[in-house]
């Protein structure tokens, strides 16, 4: 028989919207964590209208797919927080949980009365998760902010670009990175908790992730390295770039020079004469002729299709790579190997292929990572309040009709 | 006061170099591990330096002692087979993060109790399995593999990299989370765990929606192409960068008040694509800037909720006014000289982060 999930027993209650704090509340769910996202019919998470419209057919707002992708593995329920009965469940719901996560601006929760005074005093073992922007105090605390923001203000789209960009948004990866970090504190609370029984407040500021991330930009500044946009190269590596390739579709190939003996590779490979002419040159001298060398590897990568450049330069051992696009993620060989994307059938949109994580662990050889695809708005409203918190049947009508649960938005 | 993560030893075994593990040991560190890094004796590649640093001693050392503050460092040599101070440390570790493939962990010929709860984590480049499992990887590489060399947010530029080897600082998140899943349960399981944890795969999944989003702009009728940019975006005003971030209609329309540019509420789709009156429009913003600060920019963008912030260069963050009163960053005393570093990304009421003022006491 297989083992129980390393958080087997673990209540999550997400009231959560986005990306960052449901990514890693689904990480836990995939690890066997019960997780209740709890939304509203009034406000349903906002992610949900990511990516879809009333074209793809009815309940458009459970169809979306990156919703679907950040959600999967949880149950969902509905309940009205600003309202009495509505608040009367969530906490309930809390009195019998391990872990009470949310990101709403900083004053929402206090003023629901979910503060982590209150949620103590009904679950003393509580572990309670905030994940604000700026931090929940601080002349910040109200200011918005998304990936992109966090992105700037921790220093990472100064040092991305070329020499002569304005600096440039690494994207919008942070949500993830987020989730990560606040990921590790809670299973660090829970190890904690495990000793001891004593629950705790978590804070996880996402501008403060992304400034956890920039020591080494900081320190290199202070000691007199004043961040650059470095286009594609690297002090350690010459010549290094990205190069576009002789494929009818544009096409870049990625490569790296570590040391003298790939460089002599390169230059046997290119077979070009003006590209002898640097072959006795060390890593400083491929630096200060970085840009002439770079243009005679064009002149040769724009000559071939990726597909050679790359099984040339691989055979050779030089750090080589076509750049994925996202029409190949699903076809990217080593992915396909590992099985990093899962297929998951939705009642509504179908099977599709899902992302998994980067760790394998060996008691999941022989299991799936996702147990079951994303709910629908709603969807174990019953199963949960009538089934576990033991609401009665009149009573349960009355909160359908009340609106303080519910299946549909109430506004598209 | 207690830690978190106290009791919990951590081995560090191996390294290259390359932030991520290292820094998977600095989070576990700063919850109250025992983090021990076990380097042998030609000591870890980190030492020397990192590739994408510039090449200056003191650079290297500073960023060294910085990933490893709080930690302990021995000097063992695993790599002999049999060699009794490691098979003692391992017996008395409970984590163990290694970039070793596991083949090359067998190896070193450490006995392994069948009822130990350890994790073991193998991190590797593209993990251990799979038809790139032996190929040479650089941070480049893992990027353009993994699908991070983009245009980023321009209309016309050709691909690059995300800079300050931001994917693996991210990707020792992943790491740290993979080491504490696998100790508890390798605790319930009374049994070793272990982890083929993939860099590769690592920066893949924080941007692998982009395949779904492909498939839904098909399927809603529009161009499949993510959205290509940022018509406010990272703009010049007076001293320095500032980033004016639209995400959603009414952020646009409150972004265009904000600079006066009511006559574009209707053009956000067609710009974010990279088309419509990108020229006339940037010309109107940057001319809207060319008198304004920083913090005048900030602080008009929020009070109209506009995601708008300062594009920090460096040590600039240190005087961020959250962060003057919200003490984040602080000293520490190194051989020659004093810096400031970045604190722990999370507080916790009951354990906090050990957190000091110099280098080793963290």
């Amino acid at each position: 028989m297989n083992q129980p999930l390393p958080f087997a027993g673990i209540r999550v209650i997400e009231f959560a919207h986005f990306w960052s704090v449901p990514y890693g509340t689904m990480y836990l769910a995939s690890q066997g964590a019960d997780v209740i996202k709890v939304e509203s019919v009034q406000r349903p998470d906002v992610w949900r209208a990511n990516h879809t419209a009333p074209i793809l057919g009815d309940r458009w707002m459970d169809r979306g797919l990156l919703w679907q992708a950040t959600n999967l593995d949880k149950r969902d329920i509905t309940l009205d927080a600003s309202n009495d009965q509505g608040r009367a469940l969530l906490k309930q719901l809390c009195e019998g949980a391990d872990i009470f996560i949310e990101n709403y601006a900083s004053h929402v929760v206090e003023k629901q009365g979910l503060g982590y005074e209150d949620l103590k005093a009904i679950n003393p073992g509580i572990i309670m998760v905030r994940a604000p922007s700026f931090g929940n105090e601080g002349p910040w605390k109200s200011y918005v902010g998304w990936g992109d923001v966090f992105e700037q203000v921790s220093g990472f789209a100064t040092v991305t670009g070329y020499p002569d960009s304005r600096p440039q948004t690494p994207g919008g990866y942070m949500d993830p990175i987020v989730a990560m970090h606040l990921t590790t504190a809670i299973i660090a609370a829970l190890e904690y908790r495990d000793r001891t029984g004593e629950g705790q407040l978590i804070e996880v500021p996402q501008s403060e992730v992304g400034m956890a991330m920039a020591g080494a930009i900081l320190i290199a500044d202070q000691f007199g390295y004043p961040p650059e946009r470095p286009g594609n190269r690297a002090p350690g590596y010459a010549p290094q770039g990205v190069y576009r390739t002789g494929d009818a579709e544009k096409t870049y190939i990625a490569l790296s020079i570590r040391d003298d003996q790939e460089w002599q590779s390169l230059i046997a490979m290119v077979g070009m004469p003006t590209l002898d002419a640097f072959a006795a040159s060390g890593l400083k001298e491929r630096h200060e002729h970085h840009d002439e060398i770079d243009a005679i590897i064009l002149a040769w990568t724009l000559a071939h299709p990726a597909n050679d450049l790359l099984s040339r330069l691989q055979s050779a051992g030089i750090p080589a790579s076509r750049l994925l696009k996202p029409v190949d993620y699903n076809i990217e060989p080593q992915l396909v190997d590992r099985e990093y994307y899962q297929e998951l059938d939705h009642p509504l949109s179908g099977p599709r292929l899902f992302p998994t994580f980067p760790m394998h662990f060996s008691y999941e050889a022989t299991r799936k990572v996702h147990s079951r695809p994303a709910p629908t708005l709603g969807q174990h409203n019953e199963e949960i309040l009538r089934g576990e918190l033991g609401v009665t049947e009149a009573k349960y009508a009355d909160l359908i009709a009340s609106n303080v649960i519910g299946t549909e938005p109430l506004q598209s | 006061m207690s830690t978190a993560l106290e009791g919990i030893r951590v081995l560090e075994v191996g390294g290259t170099a390359d932030f991520a593990l290292p820094y998977a040991g600095l989070l576990l560190a700063d919850l109250g591990a025992d983090v021990i890094l076990v380097e042998d004796s030609t000591g870890h590649p980190l030492r020397a330096g990192h590739p994408a640093l510039p090449p200056d001693s003191a650079v290297h050392g500073a960023i060294f002692d910085f990933l490893n503050t709080g930690k302990h460092s021995v000097s063992v040599d695993y790599s002999l087979p049999s060699n009794a101070d490691f098979a003692a440390l391992v017996a008395s570790a409970h984590i163990i993060l290694t970039t070793l493939l596991p083949e090359e962990f067998a190896a070193l010929d450490v006995n392994i109790p069948t009822d130990q709860a350890i994790a073991i984590v193998h991190v590797t480049p593209w993990g251990a399995t799979g038809p790139y499992r032996d190929r040479p990887a650089t941070s480049l590489i893992v990027q353009a593999a993994a699908g991070w060399v983009t245009s980023r947010k321009e209309v016309v530029m050709e691909p690059v990299q995300v800079g300050g080897q931001m994917h693996e600082w991210a990707t020792g998140s992943y790491i740290s989370v993979s080491a504490l899943t696998a100790y508890r349960a390798a605790k319930q399981q009374h049994t070793p765990v272990t982890v083929d944890f993939s860099e590769f795969e690592a920066a893949h999944s924080m941007l692998c929606y982009d395949r779904l989003r492909y498939d839904a702009r098909g399927e809603l009728g529009v161009p499949r192409d993510r959205i290509l940019i940022s018509p406010f975006g990272i703009r010049r005003c007076v001293d320095g960068w500032v980033g004016i971030n639209t995400l959603t209609q009414a952020q646009w329309e409150d972004a265009c008040r904000m600079t006066g540019l009511e006559d574009y509420y209707g053009f956000m789709q067609e710009m974010n694509r990279g088309e419509g009156p990108l020229d006339e429009f940037s010309a109107k913003v940057d001319a809207f800037l060319a008198d304004k600060t920083v913090n005048e920019l900030v602080t008009l963008g929020q009070s109209m909720r506009v995601p708008t912030i300062p594009v920090t260069q460096g040590k600039e963050m240190f005087a961020l006014a959250q962060w003057q009163e919200r003490p984040f960053f602080y000293e520490v005393v190194g051989n020659q000289s004093t810096y400031q570093v970045p604190g722990p990304p999370w507080r916790l009421s009951v354990t906090p982060a050990r957190q000091g003022t110099s280098v080793g006491k963290r």
